[in-house]
């Protein structure tokens, strides 16, 4: 699913470790939600909205899934 | 950096235990089946095929243990709290019942066409499928 999470971590100057670390899930997890091979969960995708204080409908973008 | 935050894919009855969790449950278990093996076979009197196949889980229970940077083995720890490895490691156990009862009907049908007995077969065949059945309504219930 397109996403704005690359956008986002690395507009606040976070490595994918460090959000992965915040967001309690690995380094690959963050790569592969912003490389739109795996769609995060329901709670996973609220926890990054939350953390980037942005609705969650704007961080994902549900009409480019595949 | 910013504040923390955590997040749960706990649907069920609250979080497993911290001996659940432990990085280390994988290990111990395999070392400890590695010693159970070790056991039987010592009590066969096969000494040394017990001590290869306690050096076979040890290594594999060192693998469990310290080489949790390679992706792929941190996706196989048991009770990994990152919600992709899970999902990667519930496909990969699904992947390898189906394997497994594939193999099994197999065995099964090999031994019929034979004229033999097809257990125990068809033993473990009927374990894995009520085990499946079991799963499924406990799972349904709770979820």
């Amino acid at each position: 699913m397109k996403n704005d999470v690359r956008r986002l971590r690395t507009g606040q100057g976070l490595t994918q470790q460090q959000l992965g670390t915040a967001m309690g899930v690995s380094r690959q997890t963050i790569n592969a939600i912003e490389t739109e091979r795996y769609t995060p969960s329901l709670p996973l995708a609220i926890a990054l909205a939350r953390f980037f204080a942005t609705p969650v409908e704007e961080m994902f973008d549900d009409d480019a899934a595949d | 950096m910013t504040r923390p935050i955590s997040h749960t894919t706990q649907r069920t009855r609250g979080p497993a235990p911290d001996w659940w969790r432990s990085p280390w449950l994988g290990p111990v278990v395999t070392l400890g089946l590695g010693g159970v093996v070790l056991g039987a076979a010592a009590t066969n009197g096969d000494l040394t095929s017990g001590l290869v196949w306690f050096a076979v889980l040890a290594v594999l229970g060192a693998l469990q243990a310290f080489g949790l940077r390679s992706d792929a083995l941190r996706s196989a720890q048991w009770g990994s709290e990152d919600e992709r490895d899970a999902l990667i490691n519930t496909r990969a156990m699904a992947g390898t019942g189906t394997v497994l009862v594939l193999l099994l009907t197999g065995c099964i049908v090999f031994e019929l066409v034979r004229g033999d007995n097809p257990s125990p077969y068809t033993h473990l065949m009927a374990v894995g499928g009520a085990s499946y059945a079991i799963s499924l309504l406990v799972l349904r219930r709770r979820s």
